[in-house]
């Protein structure tokens, strides 16, 4: 078969000495993220970006990758400890994680979740390695129609689906496609929103404004804050009992496939799915009063469902050249910088960054298991690091990269500018994360609306007549009405949550 | 500053800067026709979208929002106090101006060791070494091993 002899190649790439450093260097700096509170993956992936100018393209997308991957991981472990959620999709962790760790069970906690995220994210690598040269064979025949409407469902899935009231994601989303559209226009050549700004002339990069709104933003948060508590609990005994393995065993298939359907959708992420393995594990247990109590099933399945979800969002990225969240946009810039197109054609035209990241993925969840059973109580340490110091080095090394990347100050400036504009969006309550996605979706939407309107000689038929078209405008219209459902349904749950475990 | 005041002020914010973008998509961009869309036409769409957008916000019953999920109450813990953001970002443009002027080490050393003395609250002592080794260390890092040119 095609795919194994891909990955078979992919390996071979990712084997190489370097790709092997890359990856446990990822993975590292991720769990290292993960487990600082307030430095998500994002920030750090764009902070990373400028390390990635020098190296291969294959080995850029790996080390980014493992940090993505690897603060799925990390974010679980102060879930657990100190109730902080590292990272957003840890978040779920907290309700059944840290009861448990007050029962003197943070040692299985930790262990179920590093189990659960390794066959999740495994078990989602298999499947979006014979699933992904698949879609793209299918995606070889999408023509603008298609893509617009793609990436228009992307679009609707975050707005609809993210988190924060849906006033503000869309407000954020149009924002980051404004704001793509600075620059040339791409069939014209006029200037548009340039104001005679020679700099501006070439629109805006997707790196110093990732630095800015999750770098810069985050730094300027933590100011004056201090992370003070030190970690008290013991972790114990990290390996889980067998019968705390036979509670989990269902909970993480049934969390694997669930993110994994989730995560391939763009626009959707590892919050959702691990939300969304909750309350199923809740509907399934014969018991559910034992939820929000530190049943293991709460923390094994959304763990697995988040790492599973993590994986998937590599399909529609490496297969149709749509990022889904706002990690893999930041990826996309970065195969962009190395003149590498993400699209369908990619397995063809650059199969080792194909298969080598995909490989590098098997690789990088064999190493956060090591990572995490044996030497979770080291980097528990990693918290003792006063925030003050990281945030002095995070603000040196923001600035160098940005400069880095075109060796322009133009490029600070840019980064700075929404550095501040990303730390009032937090004030007011605007998600950043949407703005940055539609950023990148936003010249991929434009250019796919206007071929399309070409093709057709100026009616908007062309997007109902195609069957493919067709059908992702009936799904476009499915997911803006589920997920108010889905929402509805979850906000009750998180709810019932927080009253029962007594937090306001 | 509550979350749903915030987003009311973003909100305003958004249908003033979507009813210029309009005019602007309208008046200074070509529009195009369907079958020849201009360089307009698109702004224009995504205007029209940051206006509503805005007016949703403006609109929305205070109700709406307290029933926010969990990233709403994250981000509504007490944020550091505006005096400090605002020297925050001084030293950041000072950063900047002085790497232009002076180079990267220079740059970094003395930023790192503001930083570190002001935010992270370290000795003097400890912010001077924290900050020239890492100044060393990152242009070594650069320089030597990523071969990026430094100012």
């Amino acid at each position: 078969m095609d795919a194994i002899n891909g990955l078979a190649d992919g390996f071979a790439v990712a084997a190489s000495p370097a790709n092997l450093a890359y990856v446990a260097l990822g993975v590292l700096c991720g769990m290292i993220v993960g487990i600082l509170p307030g430095l998500g993956p994002v920030a750090t992936i764009a902070l990373l970006l400028p390390l990635t100018y020098q190296v291969e393209p294959a080995s850029a997308v790996i080390l980014l990758a493992g940090i993505f991957y690897g603060a799925m991981y990390g974010g679980t472990i102060t879930s657990v400890l100190l109730r902080l959620p590292g990272e957003a999709a840890s978040v779920v962790t907290t309700f059944d994680g840290h009861p448990m760790a007050k029962q003197g069970r943070a040692g299985p906690a930790l262990g179920i979740a590093a189990i659960g995220s390794f066959i999740g994210g495994t078990a989602a690598v298999v499947a979006l390695t014979f699933f992904s040269p698949w879609m793209a064979s299918v995606a070889l025949e999408f023509g603008p129609p298609e893509y617009a409407l793609l990436a228009l469902l992307g679009l609707s899935l975050v707005v609809r689906v993210g988190t924060g009231s849906t006033g503000a994601i869309l407000l954020s989303a149009c924002l980051g496609l404004l704001i793509a559209t600075v620059g040339q226009d791409l069939f014209t050549s006029e200037p548009r929103y340039t104001f005679d700004a020679v700099g501006l002339l070439g629109g805006l990069d997707i790196a110093p404004i990732a630095m800015g709104l999750f770098g810069i933003a985050e730094v300027l948060d933590t100011v004056g804050k201090r992370y003070g508590d030190a970690v008290k609990t013991h972790v114990g005994r990290v390996l889980p009992s067998k019968n705390d393995l036979r509670r989990s065993a269902g909970a993480i298939v049934r969390g694997s496939g669930l993110g994994f359907l989730v995560g391939v959708m763009p626009g959707i992420g590892g919050t959702v799915a691990s939300l969304g393995s909750y309350a199923v594990e809740k509907k399934w247990a014969k018991d559910p009063s034992r939820f929000g109590k530190g049943a293991i099933e709460g923390v094994a399945g959304p763990e697995s469902a988040n790492n599973a979800a993590a994986s998937a969002s590599f399909v529609p990225l490496l297969t149709l050249g749509i990022p889904g969240s706002a990690a893999t946009a930041i990826m996309f810039g970065a195969l962009l910088l190395h003149n590498v197109t993400p699209g369908p054609l990619l397995v063809e035209q650059h199969p080792e960054v194909f298969w080598g990241v995909i490989a590098s993925m098997y690789i990088g969840n064999l190493i956060l298991l090591v990572l995490n059973l044996p030497l979770v109580g080291i980097f528990i340490q990693i918290l003792r690091v006063r925030t003050g110091i990281m945030t002095g080095l995070i603000v040196a090394v923001t600035i160098i990269g940005a400069y880095a990347l075109h060796n322009d100050f133009f490029d600070v400036w840019v980064m700075l500018f929404f550095g501040v504009a990303g730390y009032v969006m937090k004030r007011v309550g605007l998600p950043p994360a949407p703005l940055l996605l539609a950023f990148v979706m936003g010249p991929i939407l434009e250019t796919a609306i206007r071929q399309s309107l070409l093709m057709s000689g100026g009616g908007l038929g062309i997007f109902v007549s195609r069957p493919v078209s067709l059908g992702l405008i009936i799904v476009t219209l499915i997911v803006v009405v589920l997920p108010v459902v889905m929402k509805t349904a979850g906000r009750q749950l998180a709810r019932r949550q927080r009253s029962g475990t007594g937090r306001g | 500053m509550t979350l749903d005041r915030g987003q009311r002020y973003a909100g305003v914010v958004a249908i003033v800067g979507g009813a210029l973008s309009i005019g602007y998509s309208m008046i200074a961009l070509s529009l195009g026709a369907l079958s020849q869309p201009g360089s307009g036409l698109w702004p224009l769409i995504v205007s029209v979208g940051l206006l509503v957008a805005g007016v949703v916000l403006v609109v929305r019953r205070p109700r709406d929002a307290d029933t926010g999920d969990d990233s709403d109450t994250v981000v509504e813990e007490a944020g550091p106090s505006g005096r400090f953001v605002v020297i925050a970002v001084a030293v950041l443009v000072a950063y900047v101006i002085v790497l232009q002027q002076f180079g990267f080490v220079v740059a970094a050393a003395l930023g790192t060791i503001a930083w570190l003395r002001w935010f992270g609250r370290e000795s003097w002592v400890s912010s001077a070494v924290i900050g020239l080794v890492a100044a060393v260390c990152l242009h070594f890092l650069f320089v030597e091993v990523l071969h990026v040119p430094l100012p």
